[in-house]
């Protein structure tokens, strides 16, 4: 045995061994605190497990499950979040493709009108739920106020089942526009200039250049940024714990909402794991199907 | 170069400032709120006085010393969201470059799991995670609110993104020398690496510093508090103020915006680049 | 050099950071304290207290303050204060702590509550250290919400009421005259027609301070109405809340308080602070609210009581001190109890926050109550007060009660909502009856 080849089976095992002790710390903390829960929110949504008398659980089949299907609360929170959902992506990444689109603009003092539109992101949603309850209350609130001197209103915003969600969609767009805004000017600045020039020879019109050349510029970012508000709408929580705690009426009860609820207030931790594992599958699909959108048009 | 006449450049400017509007009234009515006393805001609010300091006092800033710990929650945040960061940063970009650039049994197989463990959200293990936790004994505690979330597998994987990317000549010449692997990905990966630490550092940080859920059910004294669920529970303590709420909301934000003003440059490659590495 | 340099930077953060975990690491948990025998003889005791208004608090940390000299070598107590923010914040706190010893010595808990953390083996039985006699002088209703199953896990010092408040100024504009004893107290539909005369432009007749909002609270001032309209929230054996909570009088009380709503009498997005600030002319609170009223210098205001249906009813139960199950220390821990439930407490609790005191012979010391406005208060606890049932689907049946609550003031179906009440309960129920 020659002592070169001997050194490289040496340092074959050295590379082998030291790829185990770098990856281990991630991959134990990612077992230990994202696998495992995974795998007991499953075992636990087909037992009756309730926090405070743990060795009383039961096996108890899928009647979880089947109290979900029957649950009136539960179809109204998956409605709820599908409503916010529906309503908060669209208006979001229009909101921000626009702000991207009028400050990707050359003009002076441009970076401080940018700052301004991501102030807001940096406040965090707690601070935002909190002010903005203030602002919403209809009796002795800014929003009321201000719309009362245009003549509009007065709304009952928070306190109305009906306004309600709209009306956190609203606060939502205004605290997280920013942040995919800055997602929106990366992409706008990735357009090659030479496009734009090459269109205001042949005498293209600003509005012919935004159909034509940027919004098929920015598809990809477009799909990506869609998705990841879409994905991170269906979380929604802290905007009902903080300014209506569900209500009214259930009005704003969210599938994160009730996992909390169901598990911590009412102690039903069997019940509260079979809504998060049906969240959990929720995102899954909308997962799998983001990936193949993006997939698709990066091959396009 | 687009150029635009004076009319549509003062058009521009227009709907930009009505925007700004828009997006700064709040904050303004927070913040300028905050300096008055409770009977002074709603007699201003109904006109333009909402948004001028028609009064100047401090006593807002004074009781919400007196009634919480405010620094100590911002001290708490800061703290154990630095950590997170400090601690993710070294422990994911070790996984990836262990992904990206070693060779070993079932490495494919464990990258792959990583991936998929992407997609799993926290909250649908919120019960379980908090039954782990306390099996550790790290309820309330800054441990428990760091330590489940130091690895990331969607940071691991835009680290391996980048380490990919890499060229290995540098890496090579390094080991020809004899250097150990654990002194190149110190002293030649990360270096050149930068760009990748910043961003995934600043997502982190903004993504942790907005935690509100996990702390609030693990937590349970004022000790390791964070801000957002001391917050939550000023503005639920009677008896509530909105002056006293605003001058803790102010306060609560103004570190942010300033260091959002120092780092602007970064955060927004840091936000810009989240999208592109897609 | 440099890279010697820029080692010795790598290795110094790393060992930065691994001291830091350390240093997290140890300093954690309210787990209940271990006594060192090495150390000393003395006994140290963990205690929570809810966030209540200041004056509460304060008094709750001076007591124990003074425990801890009078005990001083034997007994020490670390009293900390945990936010009750809105709903059930306090409550979930507990269920947080309980799942495996993260619970104190000593805890405090909303009477209501008793029955569910003496079910759930949360709390100690306080039975071989209290003496009977002692138990005695405790107000019945005390020792009805600490009591489970015959046997007793809390003691409070103060009790409680709900109390009508009113502005002196506004109702003598009005040429309102409110009742001065029990036996004046108006009826629902007088007080209705009241709360129309004082309500115009810029100010409502009466807040019910839905600002507080959907928990406790609206359970607290609901089920009020109810029991003055003849109906119950569970059965007698507590065992079924189908036909009780969902009965006639219970849907009629909750479309009373919708009345007040759709009359423009109460606001249904009131502030914090309406009442003191003159924006509301009455309000429906408990006498906890009295220690804040100082600050409103401008501020008249008196007291009077709860108007009643087909008979006069109070709210009753308030927060109660028990020990815990997991102590290493109970005798210790039930001292504690003991001091902080004792004629000095009583009086001194009263005395700071104007909550009605728990022991009768309390009464006696405390003149005050002879006389308006706190009679109105003393009246109410002893011949009018009710306490919430004592039942471990406690918090479920509290929620969705709140719920149905709400669903009425904003002129929802009642029956509907209270079914599902009914039914949320009754199921929790079956978990304890099996």
């Amino acid at each position: 045995m020659s002592p070169k080849k001997n050194r490289t089976v040496r340092e074959r095992f050295m590379r082998s061994l030291s790829g185990y002790v770098f990856s281990a710390p991630a991959l134990v903390l990612l077992f230990v605190f994202l696998l495992l829960p995974t795998l007991m929110a499953l075992y636990y949504s087909f037992t009756n497990y309730y926090l405070l008398l743990p060795d009383q659980t039961e096996f108890i089949g899928i009647e979880n499950y089947a109290r979900l299907l029957k649950d009136k609360l539960f179809l109204r929170s998956l409605g709820n979040t599908f409503l916010f959902v529906g309503l908060v992506v669209p208006l979001q990444t229009i909101t921000a493709l626009t702000l991207a689109l009028l400050v990707n603009q050359k003009l002076g003092g441009i970076r401080w009108f940018r700052a301004a539109f991501i102030a807001p992101v940096m406040t965090s949603m707690v601070v935002v739920s909190i002010l903005w309850t203030f602002i919403y209350n209809p009796t002795n609130g800014l929003a009321n106020a201000v719309l009362g001197i245009v003549g509009l209103g007065p709304f009952e915003y928070l306190t109305n089942p009906i306004q309600a969600i709209p009306s956190i969609v609203l606060m939502s767009v205004w605290q997280g526009a920013g942040y995919q805004m800055m997602i929106f000017l990366a992409g706008l600045q990735d357009i090659p200039e030479h496009l734009y020039e090459a269109a205001s020879i042949d005498g293209a019109s600003a509005w012919q250049k935004l159909l034509h050349i940027t919004l098929p510029g920015l598809r990809n970012v477009i799909v990506f940024v869609g998705l990841i508000t879409l994905i991170a709408a269906t979380k929604l929580f802290i905007q009902p714990f903080v300014m209506t705690q569900g209500g009214p009426l259930d009005a704003t009860k969210t599938l994160v909402y009730m996992v909390y609820e169901e598990g911590f207030k009412f102690r039903d931790v069997g019940y509260s794991s079979a809504i998060a594992i049906v969240f959990f599958v929720i995102v899954l699909v909308i997962s799998i199907i983001q990936r193949k959108l993006l997939k698709e048009t990066q091959e396009s | 170069m687009r150029r635009y006449s004076h009319m549509q450049t003062i058009l521009l400017y227009a709907v930009l400032l009505l925007l700004v509007v828009a997006f700064l009234f709040p904050l303004l009515w927070m913040i300028v709120s905050s300096f008055k006393n409770e009977a002074q805001i709603f007699a201003d609010l109904r006109s333009f006085k909402a948004f001028i300091p028609t009064s100047f006092s401090l006593v807002n800033y004074r009781q919400v010393f007196t009634r919480i710990p405010f620094l100590h929650y911002m001290w708490t945040s800061v703290l154990y969201v630095t950590l997170i960061m400090l601690f993710g940063l070294l422990v994911n970009a070790l996984a990836a470059y262990a992904f990206a650039r070693m060779e070993f049994k079932g490495r494919d197989v464990l990258f792959s799991v990583v991936v998929a463990l992407i997609i799993v959200p926290f909250e649908s293990v919120l019960l379980p995670l908090y039954i782990v936790v306390d099996e550790f004994g790290w309820l309330n505690s800054y441990t428990g609110l760091i330590v489940p979330f130091i690895a990331n597998a969607f940071n691991i994987f835009m680290f391996r993104q980048f380490f990919l990317n890499l060229p290995r000549e540098l890496e090579e010449s390094a080991r020809m020398d004899g250097a150990s692997i654990l002194r190149i990905f110190f002293q030649i990966v990360v270096p050149i690496s930068k760009p990748v630490f910043t961003t995934v550092g600043i997502l982190t940080f903004i993504t942790h510093w907005g935690d509100f859920m996990w702390p609030l059910i693990m937590t349970t004294d004022d000790r390791v508090r964070p801000l957002q669920v001391g917050m939550q529970f000023f503005f639920h303590q009677p008896p509530v103020q909105y002056g006293q709420v605003m001058a803790a909301l102010t306060m609560a934000t103004l570190p942010l915006l300033f260091v959002f003003i120092f780092f602007q440059r970064y955060i927004i490659q840091g936000i810009a680049q989240s999208g592109m590495k897609n | 050099m440099y890279h010697i340099r820029k080692r010795i930077g790598v290795v110094s953060v790393c060992l930065l950071l691994v001291f830091l975990l350390a240093a997290c690491g140890s300093g954690s948990t309210s787990a209940p304290a271990q006594d060192n025998p090495k150390e000393s003889g003395e006994v140290k005791l963990n205690m929570w207290a809810h966030q209540g208004q200041e004056k509460e608090v304060a008094f709750y940390k001076t007591r124990i303050q003074k425990f801890n000299e009078a005990h001083k070598g034997k007994i020490n107590v670390n009293l900390q204060i945990i936010p009750s923010g809105a709903g059930h914040a306090y409550e979930d706190k507990i269920n947080a702590a309980v799942t495996s010893g993260g619970l104190p010595d000593i805890l405090d808990m909303d009477g209501p509550f008793v029955a569910n953390y003496a079910s759930t083996r949360i709390l100690a039985s306080l039975d071989e250290y209290i003496d009977e006699t002692d138990k005695q002088d405790f107000a019945p209703s005390i020792m009805q919400q600490g009591t489970y199953e015959g046997k007793l896990y809390a003691l409070g010092a103060m009790e409680s009421s709900l109390v009508l408040f009113y502005n002196k100024k506004l109702l003598q504009e009005a040429g309102i005259t409110p009742p001065d004893s029990l036996d004046k107290a108006w009826t629902w539909q007088q007080f209705a027609d009241h709360a129309k005369q004082l309500s115009k432009e810029g100010r409502y007749g009466v807040t019910l301070n839905m600002n507080l909002g959907v928990g406790e609270w609206m359970t607290f001032l609901g089920s009020v109405f109810v029991w003055s309209n003849g109906g119950e929230l569970l059965s007698p054996d507590k065992k079924k809340a189908e036909g009780y909570v969902n009965a006639p009088a219970s849907v009629e009380a909750l479309q009373f308080i919708h009345k007040l709503f759709a009359d423009k009498s109460a606001n249904i997005s009131d502030t914090p602070t309406d009442f003191e600030e003159g924006r509301a002319a009455m309000s429906i609170q408990g006498p906890w609210i009295i220690q804040g009223f100082d600050k409103y210098k401008d501020l008249d205001w008196g007291m009077t009581y709860l108007p009643y249906s087909k008979q006069k009813v109070s709210a009753s139960g308030s927060w109660a001190f028990g020990i815990s199950a997991q102590t290493k220390h109970p005798r210790e821990a039930a001292e504690v109890v003991k001091w902080m439930t004792n004629k000095e407490s009583t009086v001194e609790i009263s005395k700071l926050t104007g909550m009605p005191p728990a022991r009768e012979s309390a009464f006696k010391e405390l003149p005050q109550y002879n006389e308006m406005p706190l009679k109105v208060v003393k009246d109410q606890v002893l011949n009018t007060a009710h306490a919430r049932p004592a039942t471990p689907a406690y918090p479920v049946l509290s929620a969705k009660f709140a719920e149905a609550y709400q669903a009425a003031a904003m002129g929802q179906n009642v029956q509907e909502a209270l079914n599902k009440a009914a039914q949320e309960t009754d199921r929790e129920l079956q978990r304890f009856n099996r």
